[in-house]
């Protein structure tokens, strides 16, 4: 046992002295820079994606303003013939078409005209009934 | 000549010359201890390059509680059972291929080789791997042994005793 531990302890070598020291330091300090390198892009990768990460999660600079449809909901208007406009009366319709056009002759200084499709609308009312 | 703990205030506050210093002053001994474990110049170097590129960046954070030969220490230590473990992994992925000869080893040609004996050194447990490590790659006494590592002076003993038991079963040492 005793035996077996010295020589393991006699293994022990004297480091070599041929290193030289100035190639290694050159070595290192290319090592350096280069890790430094490294890091510096890793930072700036990082970054980059943080960056992208937050203007798609935000959705940064995607316009504001939603597109507008134009269309109209009122559809028995247009097509009176279909089946939406069974249980409506058309005659509701027409009696506010048949107001609006007396509003524009009155502006409009045509007073007799007026009384004359008042009259027109009582006696169509009367004859529905 | 300037003290270790000078040097490296000097590094801590900017001066790269400082540091080159350093390392010339203790690159003999790191290579050496490296040396002791692979049996190659080569790789012992790139070994001490991999200690001096650690103490470059956590240098700048020592805080004087130890001397710097103790820090040094440490993290050789630390290089080397990495390696070591490395070092057993790879020997067991390539089982098929054959032992490289260290540059030392033709001394002992009818005995276990150097490679051999680092193998084996790989396979004890972590303290006993530390104390024979220091014992053997650096020659050092048990006293500085417990120093660096934390542990008792007679803990380090029990365990390079049981290190050596360990190691002659392995190596069929008779």
């Amino acid at each position: 046992m005793i035996d077996f531990e010295k020589k393991i302890l006699s293994y022990h070598s004297d480091s070599p002295n041929d290193t030289n020291a100035d190639d290694f330091l050159k070595r290192l300090h290319n090592r350096v820079s280069e890790s430094k390198d490294n890091r510096r892009t890793i930072i700036t990768s990082l970054c980059m994606l943080m960056v992208v990460s937050f203007m798609t999660f935000t959705q940064f600079g995607a316009p504001t303003n939603q597109t507008d449809y134009f269309y109209n909901e009122d559809v028995e208007t247009f097509l009176e013939t279909d089946f939406w406009t069974i249980n409506s009366d058309s005659l509701d319709h027409d009696e506010s078409y048949t107001y609006e056009v007396a509003y524009f002759l009155l502006q409009e200084g045509y007073l007799w005209d007026t009384v004359e499709l008042l009259d027109e609308l009582k006696i169509e009312e009367e004859i529905a009934l | 000549m300037q003290n270790d703990h000078e040097l490296i205030k000097k590094y801590q506050n900017g001066d790269l010359s400082a540091y080159d210093k350093l390392v010339k002053g203790h690159l003999s001994n790191t290579i050496g201890f490296f040396f002791n474990i692979t049996g190659n110049r080569m790789a012992a170097e790139d070994l001490a390059q991999d200690v001096f590129f650690k103490l470059y960046r956590h240098l700048k954070k020592f805080r004087f509680e130890s001397s710097f030969s103790t820090y040094l220490y440490r993290v050789n230590l630390n290089t080397a059972n990495s390696w070591l473990k490395r070092n057993k992994w790879k020997n067991i992925l390539h089982l098929d291929q054959a032992p490289e000869k260290s540059e030392r080893d033709t001394e002992l040609e009818n005995e276990w080789t150097r490679k051999e004996l680092w193998d084996a050194v790989a396979k004890l447990p972590n303290k006993q791997r530390i104390v024979v490590i220091m014992r053997v790659a650096e020659e050092m006494p048990y006293k500085d042994i417990a120093e660096v590592t934390g542990m008792k002076e007679g803990t380090a003993k029990v365990n390079f005793h049981h290190a050596v038991r360990s190691l002659k079963e392995w190596l069929n040492d008779d």
